[in-house]
């Protein structure tokens, strides 16, 4: 039962540690991405990536989390570690991993199936653990990978597999959901196919203390081709917001989007009010509390324990049982 | 297939579904050890004193990261909730999780470099650098990367069906209580290990040729079973979950009889004619119960002819 590798015992290795390590684009490239042509994950993947190598995060201490579905294939064109887990449980593994390993970057990829159905009640106490993680949903309104059936945001008449004569109830908003959470902390929304907007919300998202949650309006050529083709062809459908607090919107932006509002991110009941909205769809950040408690708070408790002093915790606790 | 360490516990009480919720049954031997979809080889073990949940946990611990999968536990609500002294335990540095070990991952070496011989593999663990791979909950290569074609689940579920036979191999035969042979051998698991212990002395002191094994490893089994049931002219499992009372209505018969859940698994291994007494009151086995049952069965093998 020999385990053939020490690692750690090899002398090049000390080399490694001295020289100066430089990230490019390609440290952080995976397998090559088996999406459809135009589909917009390509553009979260891309973004992602750029964020990692422009704060130059070390590919080893970044792990991406997913679930089951086209968006959660993320982990697997990242060269990062990852974990392509169970269908709604994306949220379970990431917590867990920060829990114990909060020096490690973590990045949640799911999908509005995997997040707003069968995981929905991880979505809920996700939130509320606040963890230091950023939740990137996947929003194309449709179970992209089991090939067009209804999912929870797939708008009213939408035809699918399940639904052939249309869709029939009203589509949940992931953003009026997450505002109503307990401890929400950070939610924001964005668009696939604004690249600039897209990397600028992510990276405010990943440098928010706590659990980042952007819902991203991501297009499926192949199974929702229609949904947001209205938003794309017209930029004046969407509104921004702005703030000195918010995600900076370019002036590149300024041009493209006529329609813009002030909005104070730390102010949860305009913030509800703005998701509320049927005539534009907002983006940018509708809240943020960088000093909402985070469970890492607790979690992180005695892992700078040397293996002595845990031995002596727990003689303290096998002293409580003495008779 | 993530393969990772990981170690369950769980504290059997009243099925089926929410049953009864506070007492005490036996009833996820099989649905823990083949409870999954596709094929799922875990590691099962079973504590059958108070002191054992203690030591198991360490134990179950160590097999995880050894075995790099997960460990579960078995205890029930008669453990949960009992109380017993036991001696104060010494406790090591040695019996705890070692510290993550950061130093780079090797080069060349894949994240599930099993050794072909005992499936086991050493495990990149996020933040070693060169280790970074994708673990997922789909079929899966050596390399990490879901598995296309045909061959890689193959592989994959063999050499983690090796990971068992190792652990099998280094695995001891149960220590039998009484003599190493005679009429009936009883066989136990978990929480019943001291109501089995009375039983047997009880009945042996009254010159009933009875012996008594008690598992603790269910998932690999323990060795030697065969040869030591070979020795019995009848081995029967006690255990508190479901099995059709032998006398039942006409339309259940000696074959088609539903028996207890580790005398089914000890059919399949050892091919012996196990057979089974238990039942499902959500009580403690009771020494008086146990020794009235092996008492009927002793007296009537002695009754046939050998
Ligand atoms: C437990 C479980 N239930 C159902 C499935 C089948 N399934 C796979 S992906 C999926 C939905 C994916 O939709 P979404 O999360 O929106 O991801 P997308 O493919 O659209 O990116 C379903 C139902 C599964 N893999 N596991
Ligand atoms: S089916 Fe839709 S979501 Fe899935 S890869 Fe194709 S375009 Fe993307
Ligand atoms: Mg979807």
């Amino acid at each position: 039962m020999s385990h053939h590798h020490h690692h750690g015992d090899q002398d090049d290795d000390l080399l490694v540690e001295d020289v100066p390590r430089y990230f490019t684009l390609e440290d952080y490239e995976g397998g090559v991405a088996r999406w459809c042509p135009g589909c917009g994950d390509l553009a979260v993947l891309t973004a992602v990536q750029k964020i990692l190598r422009d704060e130059q995060i070390p590919p080893e201490r970044t792990v991406s989390v997913s679930g089951i579905g086209c968006s959660s294939r993320f982990p697997h064109y990242m060269k990062t570690y990852g974990f392509h887990g169970l269908h709604g449980r994306a949220l379970p593994v990431a917590c867990g991993v920060k829990s114990r390993r909060p020096d490690l970057t973590v990045w949640v990829a799911t999908g509005d199936g995997d997040c707003c159905s069968i995981g929905a009640g991880h979505w809920v106490h996700g939130i509320r653990y606040n963890m230091d993680l950023v939740i990137m949903l996947f929003d194309n309104n449709v179970y992209g990978l089991t090939k067009k059936q209804t999912s929870p945001t797939s708008p009213i008449g939408l035809q699918t597999n399940t639904h052939p004569g249309g869709a029939i109830l009203p589509p949940l908003n992931p953003i009026q959901t997450t505002l109503g959470f307990t401890n929400a902390s950070f939610v924001a929304q964005t668009v696939d196919w604004n690249p600039i907007h897209l990397q600028a919300t992510l990276h405010a998202a990943y440098k928010h203390r706590g659990t980042g949650f952007v819902r991203i309006l991501q297009r499926c050529p192949t199974y929702t081709a229609g949904v947001f083709e209205d938003l794309v062809r017209d930029p004046s459908r969407l509104l921004v917001l702005e703030h000195e607090d918010g995600i900076p919107v370019a002036d590149s932006l300024r041009r493209i989007f006529p329609n813009r509002t002030t909005h104070d991110p730390s102010d949860l009941a305009a913030a509800r009010a703005l998701a509320d909205r049927t005539d534009y769809v907002p983006i940018g950040l509708f809240f943020r509390d960088e000093n909402r408690p985070c469970y890492e708070e607790f979690s992180e408790r005695g892992l700078n324990f040397t293996a002595e002093e845990r031995l002596a915790a727990l003689e303290r606790e096998v002293d409580r049982f003495l008779v | 297939m993530a393969e990772i360490p990981i170690v369950i516990v769980i504290v059997q009480r009243g099925g089926p579904s929410t049953g009864l919720p506070t007492k005490v049954e036996q009833g996820e031997l099989l649905p823990t050890i083949f409870g999954a979809p596709g094929d799922d080889p875990k590691i099962v073990l079973a504590a059958a004193t108070i002191e054992e949940c203690y030591q198991f946990v360490i134990t179950a611990r160590e097999l995880a990261e050894q075995f790099r999968g997960p460990v579960i536990l078995l205890t029930d609500a008669n453990l949960a909730t009992g109380v017993a002294p036991f001696p104060r335990p010494e406790l090591s540095v040695e019996s705890m999780a070692a510290d993550i070990d950061p130093s780079p991952w090797p080069v060349g070496v894949p994240p599930y470099d099993w050794d072909p011989d005992t499936g086991l593999s050493p495990r990149p663990v996020p933040g070693q650098p060169g280790g970074e791979y994708v673990l997922t909950g789909l079929a899966h290569t050596k390399f990490g990367k879901v598995a296309y074609d045909p061959h890689a689940n193959q592989i994959g579920c063999e050499m983690r069906s090796r990971k068992l036979a190792a652990l099998r191999h280094t695995l001891r035969p149960p220590v039998i209580r009484g003599d190493d042979e005679g009429d009936l051998l009883i066989v136990g698991w978990g929480s019943t290990l001291g109501a089995i212990d009375e039983a047997v002395e009880r009945a042996r002191g009254e010159g009933h040729s009875v012996s008594s094994v008690h598992l603790r490893f269910l998932s690999p089994l323990e060795p030697g079973l065969t040869e030591i049931f070979s020795r019995f002219r009848q081995v029967l499992s006690v255990e508190i979950n479901y099995s059709d009372p032998v006398e039942s209505p006409p339309l259940i018969r000696k074959e088609t009889r539903r028996l207890s859940q580790l005398a089914r698994l000890l059919r399949t291994r050892t091919l012996v004619d196990v057979d089974s007494w238990s039942n499902v009151h959500g009580q403690p086995l009771r020494p008086g119960q146990i020794y009235a049952e092996i008492v009927k069965r002793c007296e009537a093998l002695r009754g046939v002819a050998r």
